[in-house]
């Protein structure tokens, strides 16, 4: 059994992007480019909802983005991904596959695979819908020092609250801090 | 010579409305601690309307508060309303008018910390004004799904400064900022 994880970096408002999808606010140094280089390493399988799938290709399909950031770019475009989505996929991104048959059957059979973990990055809608059928084991929220004033919520129309437990935090000299939760049974 | 220092109880979806409702599973020793000490280094609170009743309504009475409840019903307390008639608890002073220069004197003359508490809409304004010179987020591990938020769509786009984390036996973590 390989753990999903859910990894975000967001405002002090809770935004994970802007209104139009932008992260230039990402504060990200080579500290950063350090843990998620490390953080890549663990990671055998890549999971987006059409959206940020979309967008995620686009990024880091782009030669000035592979030159510019190669070791965060070489595992991002060759790691296996999966993506939910009602319609085929009209991006394509090496090594993508759409997720067939049902959602909650569908990710335990891959979390029931072999190999290392599996990452949830952006997708607030599934995120919505893994959290509501308890499919995430961690949480790792990057909280950026910074108010957008208006954006996309990381956590969006949740039917039941959602209890955390505090597991580690790491305070990063760019001022962001990395608090990693699992939920609370 | 003071400093405005904004406390606010906020889940992780960024609401901070009716911490009764979702902070007491958090509580842990060495969070209350935490509450004591910021409550006994300020020498008064700042409130909006809405949390400055909701308090006066609870705090004169509530039982077991200690030596907690007495600081809260003895410190000078600023009200900003401009409706308010009455600010009945002890030691209230309402501010109805010009009210970024009427904080901005409280600032020269006051000597200890002067604390603000919940009141998201006056936090929200005093931000906007560069008014507050630190900020204590106190992040509770949960998500609530609706309420009233801390941050709403009429603030504008801001960065600080990350002074602290500090994270206690219940899960929750202290996020300290400062204005860059």
């Amino acid at each position: 059994m390989r753990k999903l994880f859910m990894f975000n970096l967001i405002t002090l408002d809770g935004y994970f992007a802007e209104p139009d999808g932008g992260l230039d606010w990402h504060n990200v140094d080579a500290e950063f480019g350090d843990f998620a280089e490390e953080q890549l390493s663990e990671i055998g399988t890549l999971l987006f909802g059409r959206k940020t799938y979309e967008m995620m290709a686009e990024f880091w399909s782009s030669e000035e983005v592979k030159a510019d950031d190669e070791r965060t770019a070489t595992p991002m475009n060759a790691l296996p991904k999966v993506v939910v989505s009602h319609k085929p996929l009209s991006v394509n991104w090496e090594n993508s596959q759409r997720l067939e048959g049902d959602l909650v059957t569908g990710i335990q059979a891959l979390k029931a695979e072999d190999g290392k973990d599996i990452a949830l990055f952006g997708s607030a809608n599934l995120a919505t819908s893994l959290i509501e059928a308890k499919l995430i084991d961690e949480f790792r929220i990057l909280v950026n020092p910074i108010v957008l004033g208006a954006g996309q919520p990381l956590f969006q129309n949740l039917q039941q609250p959602l209890h955390l437990e505090l597991i580690a935090s790491r305070t990063f000299k760019s001022g962001n801090v990395l608090l990693t939760y699992k939920p609370k049974n | 010579m003071a400093n405005i220092i904004a406390t606010e109880y906020i889940t992780l979806d960024g609401v901070m409305e009716a911490p009764n409702k979702w902070s007491f599973d958090f509580w842990s020793e060495d969070s209350a601690a935490f509450k004591y000490q910021e409550l006994f280094a300020s020498g008064s609170l700042l409130l909006g309307r809405e949390t400055y009743t909701g308090f006066a309504a609870a705090w004169p009475t509530m039982e077991g508060t200690g030596d907690f409840g007495e600081r809260m019903n003895s410190l000078p307390k600023y009200v900003v309303s401009t409706t308010l008639e009455k600010a009945e608890w002890n030691n209230s002073h309402i501010i109805k008018e010009n009210v970024l220069e009427e904080l901005k004197k409280l600032k020269e003359t006051e000597k200890e910390d002067i604390l603000l508490c919940g009141s998201a809409q006056l936090f929200r304004s005093l931000m906007e004004a560069n008014l507050i010179d630190e900020y204590r987020l106190m992040l509770h591990p949960v998500v609530v799904g609706t309420g009233k938020r801390l941050f709403t769509e009429d603030v504008s786009r801001k960065s600080f400064s990350l002074i602290k984390t500090q994270t206690f036996s219940g899960g929750i973590v202290v996020l300290t900022y400062q204005p860059k």
